[in-house]
């Protein structure tokens, strides 16, 4: 047995000396936490008003989130929009498109009708349901 | 009692098996706490939490292998967040090539003189000597609870090994029976 074997060994062999019984207050210690242990309230399991207050804060945190998400995304919007005055004879006919498309939608689609799409040239338009039928300017 | 009596005992929380668990096991978890800690408060300390948990988390214990070694591993994991709070357990870099005088190593060690070889080791040799050499963990599970690389575990065990030697030889020490002459 080489030096490094015996001197493990020598350790294995004599560590049993240094078991000892340890003082009074040890137990004492012990046998305290182990009371304020046993004394401590144990949690009650979950109530149906618990699972609710769950659910709630659950919602309430979704909705929060959600709401937080749209606001930065419309900031994030508005900074990226530049607003600046047409300056090119096709950048203002393209403007005045642009206002009629959304004063036709302001007059027709607010008042929920319907414009009715032309179909094709060998097919009838059939009405099914008893519904008033207006007709409306082309769009553009 | 016997083991399973106290075991089950402890799961009902009944304080006389509670009082046995500690009865049979406190000496030698004590010993395992001084081996590690400087001072007897700070061994009795760990001891009382360690021996506590073992208790709390009894019914962890699944009843395979031994529950003497169950407790140990509790009490080892609890010196060791105590070493931990207290001092940061550093590795040493030394020279591997380190000189170890020759001589004969006694058979006989006295508690005392454990604790005292023991505590002239730096506390990372000092740790991993009594992880590896008293409490018969292995290197991985060393490193992992000391979060240091096995490698590491591995060398310092040496550097750990060679320089209790060289404090042994370098000291001639008595031994038992030396002093005993002496004296």
């Amino acid at each position: 047995m080489n030096n490094q074997d015996k001197l493990s060994a020598v350790f294995k062999k004599n560590q049993h000396k240094l078991n000892e019984r340890p003082s009074l207050k040890a137990w004492n210690k012990l046998e305290r936490k182990l009371d304020q242990k046993s004394s401590r309230p144990k949690r009650a399991p979950f109530s149906i008003y618990s699972i609710l207050a769950m659910a709630a804060a659950v919602v309430g945190l979704i909705f929060f989130v959600t709401t937080m998400v749209n606001v930065t995304k419309d900031r994030a919007y508005q900074k990226a929009v530049v607003i600046r005055e047409a300056t090119s004879t096709e950048e203002r006919f393209r403007t005045q498109q642009i206002l009629a498309e959304q004063a036709f939608r302001e007059k027709y689609q607010t008042k929920l009708y319907r414009t009715v799409e032309e179909g094709a040239a060998d097919k009838l338009l059939m009405v099914n349901k008893p519904v008033r039928v207006f007709l409306v300017p082309r769009r553009g | 009692m016997t083991e399973s009596e106290i075991i089950r005992g402890c799961k009902n929380q009944n304080r006389s098996a509670q009082k046995a668990l500690y009865d049979r096991f406190s000496p030698v978890m004590f010993g395992v706490c001084k081996r590690y800690c400087k001072s007897r408060e700070d061994a009795e300390d760990v001891l009382v939490n360690g021996l506590f948990k073992a208790i709390d988390n009894i019914h962890q214990y699944s009843g395979q292998g031994s529950f003497e070694g169950w407790i140990r591993r509790i009490v080892v994991n609890e010196a060791l967040m105590f070493l931990r709070k207290r001092q940061k357990i550093t590795v040493e870099i030394e020279d591997y090539h380190m000189e170890v005088p020759k001589g004969n190593i006694v058979d006989e060690l006295a508690a005392q003189d454990i604790l005292d070889l023991l505590e002239e080791l730096p506390i990372g040799y000092r740790t991993i000597f009594n992880m590896y050499v008293l409490d018969g963990m292995k290197h991985r599970e060393i490193a992992e609870v000391l979060g240091i690389s096995i490698n590491t575990s591995k060398s310092q065990l040496i550097l750990a090994r060679k320089r209790m030697q060289a404090l042994l030889i370098k000291k001639a020490y008595p031994g038992v029976e030396g002093r005993q002459k002496r004296l």
